[in-house]
C-alpha cells in the first residue's frame, strides 16, 4: 500500500472513483486547475457526505493557461516526495499538459493508470507499474451510484428505471447503467412506440422524443460526450434521426459500436 | 528553443495533427516516430498515416496516384504547403510501447502530444531508465511549444496552417472564394441594424416547428447605405437582391467571426475537395450534365451515364484524358473547376483547437431539420473538433438540438457559446421597421427557387440521371448526394421529402432499395439487379 498517491482531477469522474475504491493508499492528493474548479467541488461535497474523514484531499493549482506555473509547482512539490519510496503517480486523470510535469520531475515514482474492463473481462483494474518497469494489477470497481453522485446527479427510482435528478433538474425519461464490456455508464431511454400511422400519433411521437434527445444532451454536459455512452432504444422517425446528435446512438447501430 | 539533435514523437493514429504539429514546430536534424501497434489498426488509422506522409511531403496532389494525375490547369499552387524535411524521418514500428528498446541519446527531444498518457509516461520511465538527458515536451492547444522539464513557453510561428490542419484532420483540400477580416469586422460591429416586421415565419416553416421565432416574425438586417459607407466597400451589397438572397449574410458572419480573439482565419462559402482526381471529375462531370450552359463545353460522351461498370471505366479514362489535354478550351476548365467539391459551408472559422462549421439563413427562424443537417455536415467532415452554429436573421441565440442558433448581430461578441451555454440569453431586438418599404418576403425566400419550376417529369428525369451516375461513382446521401441535388435545384426541401421522392417515384423504376442506416456511407442505395 502507498503512503500517498497524486491524481488530477479530469473532466471524466471514472478514473478518480476508481483510484480511490481501490483501497491502494492511505492518502489521495487530488490537484485541480482552475477549469476543474466545479468537479473538484462536487467531488469533495459527495465524499464528505460519505465519510467526513476522508483519506482524500484536495489542492489548486495554476490555470491551464498558465503551464509554466504548473510545471514550477510540480517541480517544488515532487522535490520533497523523490525520497518517499511509498509515493505514486496516477497517469489517467486531468491534461497531459497537467499530470506529466509531476512524472516527469519524479520518475522514480510507482505510475499507476486505469484498464476500463473489455469484453473477457468486464472489471476494472489498476496496472502499478515499478520504476524497473514491473507491472502489477489491483481491481478496482466504480459503482454507478458513485459514478452519478461525484457530477451531483442520482437516480430517482434506481437503477434501471426512468428518471435522474440534479439539484434543480429533472430527466424524467431516462434510466442508467453500466456497460458490461466497457465498464462505462450507459444512459438510455425509450422511443414512443407507433400505435398509428395518423399524423397527430406521429406528431405526439415526435414531440416525445425530441424531449429524450434533449434529456441526453443535458446529461452529456455533465459526463462529457464521450465519457458516457447515450442510447435510444426503439424506432425513430427520421425526422428524430436528423437531428439527434452523433453521440446519441440507436439501437440497430449501438450494439455494434459499443 | 535550443536545436536538438533527434526529436522522438508518437504516430496519433485517430488523427495525425498532433504529430504533425510537433514536426513542424521543433528543431530537429533527424526525427524518429514511433507507430505502435500498427498490425492492429483498422481502416481509418491506416489512411490517417498515409495522410500524415503526404502532409510530409508539402502537398495532397499525389496522395492517391503517385504519378501526375491532377493537370496544373486544376491544381492551384496555394493547395500546396512548406514540407517538412521529410527523408530524415524515420517510421519505427514498435509492437507494444511497454516491450520496446528505444535507444536514447542525450538532447534528444521527446514531444508527448500525441499518444495516450500511459504511454507518454512509460517514455519518462525509459528515459529515466537511460539516465540520458533529453527535454521534453508538449504542443499546447493556444499554438504554443511547452518544455515540460523547464517550463519554457514558446509561440510558435510557424505553426500548421488552417489548410494543412484541414487536411490533416478532414482529408479534403481547401478552397475559397474569400476570407472574413478583421478590420471589416470590426467596422460591422457599430453599423445600425434594422428589424423588419414579418408576415409569415420564413421558409414556409410551420409556427409550431419553428425554432428561434419572435412574436414579430422579424428579421434583422443591416443598414445597407450606413454599412457602405462605414466600410468604404460594397461588401456583395451592389446588387439589392443579394440582400433579399441573403449572401450579404455569409459574408457578414465571416468578417464579425474574424474579431474573435481565437479564431485565426475565417473563409467564406469555402469548398472541400477530395485528392483524388477521378473522384473530383465524377463529381464535376454530374453537375455540369444538369446545367444547360455548361453541356455545350463538353462532348456528350463525357456526360452521358454509363451502362456497366467497363463503360464507366472507360469514361473515368476519357474524361481525365479531356481535361488533361492542353487544347482543352478555357471555359471547359472554368466548368470544371468550380464543380469538383465534395462538400460547400457558408463559412468556416478555424481556431487554435477547432472548426467553427456555419451555416447561415437569412430567414426570421429554422427548423430542426436545418440544424441536424448543419449538425452532420461538420461531423462528418471534421468528426472530433468542430462545433457547428447556425446563424440566422431572427433575433434569438440559443442550443437547440446540440447546434448554437445564433442571431447574426450576437456574433459581435465572441463569449455568445459561453453565454448560450449558462442559460438563455435575451433576444436582441431593434425598433421595427415595416415591410411596406421593402421587397416582398415571400418573393425574396423564393426567388432562386428553381425547385418549384420544374415539372414532376423532369425533376425525376434529373434525379434519375443523377442516381445512375452514383451507382457507378458511389457516395454518401448525407451530405454528398444531398448537397449536388440541392445545387442542381431538383429539391429544395429536406433530405427527409428528397428520400420520399425517390422511393415514390424511382425505386420500382430503378429497381433500388434505400438503406436508412447507412446513408453517410456509400452504402445507402442498393441496386437490387447488381
Amino acid at each position: 500500500m502507498f503512503n500517498v498517491v497524486l491524481a488530477v482531477i479530469g473532466d471524466s469522474p471514472g478514473p478518480s472513483l476508481a483510484l480511490i475504491n481501490s483501497d491502494i493508499s492511505k492518502k489521495y492528493v487530488f490537484f485541480y486547475t482552475q477549469e476543474m474548479t466545479e468537479n473538484a467541488t462536487t467531488m469533495d461535497d459527495y465524499l464528505q457526505a460519505l465519510a467526513p474523514t476522508s483519506k482524500v484531499e484536495f489542492v489548486a493549482i495554476p490555470s491551464m493557461n498558465e503551464p509554466e506555473k504548473i510545471i514550477q509547482f510540480a517541480q517544488k512539490l515532487v522535490n520533497n516526495l523523490s525520497d518517499d519510496e511509498h509515493a505514486a503517480i496516477f497517469l489517467t486523470g486531468g491534461a497531459k499538459q497537467v499530470i506529466l510535469p509531476f512524472y516527469i520531475h519524479s520518475p522514480k515514482l510507482c505510475s499507476i493508470s486505469l484498464r476500463e474492463g473489455r469484453e473477457h473481462d468486464s472489471s476494472s483494474f489498476l496496472v502499478v507499474r515499478q520504476p524497473d518497469g514491473i507491472a502489477s494489477q489491483h481491481i478496482t470497481s466504480i459503482p454507478l451510484e458513485q459514478m452519478l453522485a461525484i457530477r451531483g446527479w442520482a437516480t430517482i427510482a434506481g437503477a434501471n428505471s426512468p428518471g435522474l435528478k440534479k439539484a434543480g433538474l429533472e430527466v424524467g425519461n431516462v434510466s442508467v447503467d453500466i456497460s458490461k464490456r466497457t465498464g462505462r455508464l450507459i444512459f438510455y431511454a425509450e422511443a414512443m412506440s407507433l400505435e398509428s400511422h395518423g399524423k397527430v400519433a406521429k406528431i405526439e411521437k415526435n414531440k416525445h422524443d425530441h424531449v429524450l434527445v434533449a434529456e441526453l444532451i443535458t446529461l452529456s454536459e455533465s459526463f462529457g460526450r464521450n465519457g458516457a455512452s447515450y442510447l435510444i432504444r426503439g424506432y425513430l422517425t427520421r425526422r428524430i434521426k436528423n437531428v439527434k446528435p452523433y453521440f446519441i446512438r440507436t439501437e440497430d447501430r449501438f450494439w455494434e459500436e459499443e | 528553443m535550443t536545436q536538438s539533435n533527434r526529436l522522438i514523437t508518437v504516430f496519433n493514429a485517430n488523427d495525425p495533427t498532433p504529430t504533425a504539429r510537433a514536426l513542424r514546430n521543433m528543431s530537429w536534424q533527424s526525427a524518429v516516430v514511433l507507430i505502435i501497434g500498427r498490425k492492429h489498426y483498422n481502416k481509418n488509422q491506416v489512411e490517417n498515416l498515409k495522410r500524415l506522409e503526404s502532409w510530409m511531403k508539402g502537398t495532397a496532389r499525389y496522395h492517391v496516384f503517385e504519378t501526375n494525375e491532377w493537370p496544373d490547369k486544376l491544381w492551384k499552387k496555394e493547395w500546396d504547403w512548406n514540407p517538412i524535411r521529410f527523408t530524415h524521418v524515420e517510421f519505427l514500428e514498435l509492437e507494444d510501447i511497454f516491450t520496446s528498446e528505444i535507444e536514447f541519446d542525450h538532447d534528444d527531444r521527446i514531444d508527448l502530444t500525441s499518444g495516450a498518457k500511459e504511454m507518454a509516461g512509460e517514455l519518462i520511465r525509459l528515459v529515466s531508465m537511460s539516465n540520458k538527458s533529453v527535454m521534453f515536451s508538449i504542443q499546447t492547444r493556444s499554438g504554443h511549444s511547452l518544455n515540460l522539464s523547464t517550463g519554457e513557453f514558446e509561440a510558435n510561428f510557424d505553426d500548421l496552417s488552417a489548410r494543412e490542419r484541414i487536411w490533416l484532420s478532414a482529408g479534403y483540400i481547401i478552397d475559397y472564394p474569400g476570407r472574413g477580416s478583421r478590420k471589416l469586422g470590426e467596422t460591422l460591429k457599430g453599423v445600425e441594424k434594422l428589424e423588419w416586421k414579418g408576415e409569415y415565419p420564413s421558409g414556409r416553416i410551420s409556427k409550431s416547428s419553428a425554432v428561434g421565432l419572435n412574436n414579430e416574425l422579424s428579421k434583422i438586417e443591416p443598414n445597407i447605405d450606413k454599412m457602405e459607407k462605414a466600410t468604404g466597400k460594397k461588401i456583395l451589397l451592389s446588387n439589392p437582391d443579394e440582400l433579399k438572397s441573403g449572401y450579404w449574410l455569409e459574408h457578414v458572419s465571416a468578417h464579425l467571426l474574424a474579431t474573435w480573439p481565437n479564431v485565426l482565419q475565417t473563409y467564406i462559402g469555402p469548398r472541400l475537395i477530395h485528392p483524388s482526381i477521378h473522384d473530383c471529375l465524377s463529381v464535376a462531370f454530374s453537375t455540369i450534365s444538369f446545367d444547360r450552359t455548361a453541356v455545350r463545353n463538353f462532348p456528350n460522351d463525357l456526360l452521358q451515364i454509363p451502362k456497366s461498370l467497363k463503360e464507366k471505366e472507360n469514361q473515368r479514362k476519357a474524361q481525365l484524358e479531356f481535361i488533361q489535354d492542353d487544347a482543352v478550351n478555357q471555359k471547359a476548365v472554368n466548368w470544371i473547376a468550380r464543380s469538383i467539391h465534395a462538400v460547400e459551408f457558408d463559412v468556416l472559422a478555424v481556431t487554435n483547437s477547432n472548426f467553427i462549421v456555419a451555416e447561415c439563413k437569412h430567414m426570421n427562424c429554422v427548423d430542426a431539420a436545418m440544424l441536424g443537417r448543419n449538425f452532420a455536415n461538420a461531423k462528418a467532415m471534421f468528426p472530433t473538433q468542430s462545433i457547428p452554429i447556425l446563424i440566422y436573421s431572427g433575433c434569438a441565440a440559443m442550443n437547440a438540438y446540440g447546434v448554437d442558433l445564433i442571431s447574426w448581430p450576437q456574433l459581435s461578441n465572441p463569449g455568445i457559446f459561453e453565454l448560450i451555454k449558462q442559460g438563455a440569453v435575451e433576444e436582441i431586438r431593434y425598433p421595427i421597421e415595416f415591410p411596406a418599404e421593402k421587397a416582398d418576403w415571400k418573393s425574396a425566400n423564393n426567388q432562386s427557387n428553381v425547385a418549384a419550376d420544374l415539372t414532376l417529369e423532369n425533376k425525376k428525369k434529373m434525379l434519375k440521371t443523377l442516381l445512375l451516375s452514383v451507382r457507378y461513382s458511389p457516395m454518401p446521401f448525407s451530405p454528398h448526394f444531398f448537397e449536388i441535388a440541392k445545387n442542381l435545384h431538383i429539391t429544395r426541401k429536406g433530405p427527409k421529402k428528397l428520400l420520399m421522392f425517390i422511393r415514390v417515384h424511382l425505386a420500382a423504376e430503378l429497381n433500388i432499395e434505400i438503406r436508412v442506416n447507412e446513408l453517410s456511407t456509400n452504402q445507402w442505395l442498393v441496386w437490387n439487379d447488381d
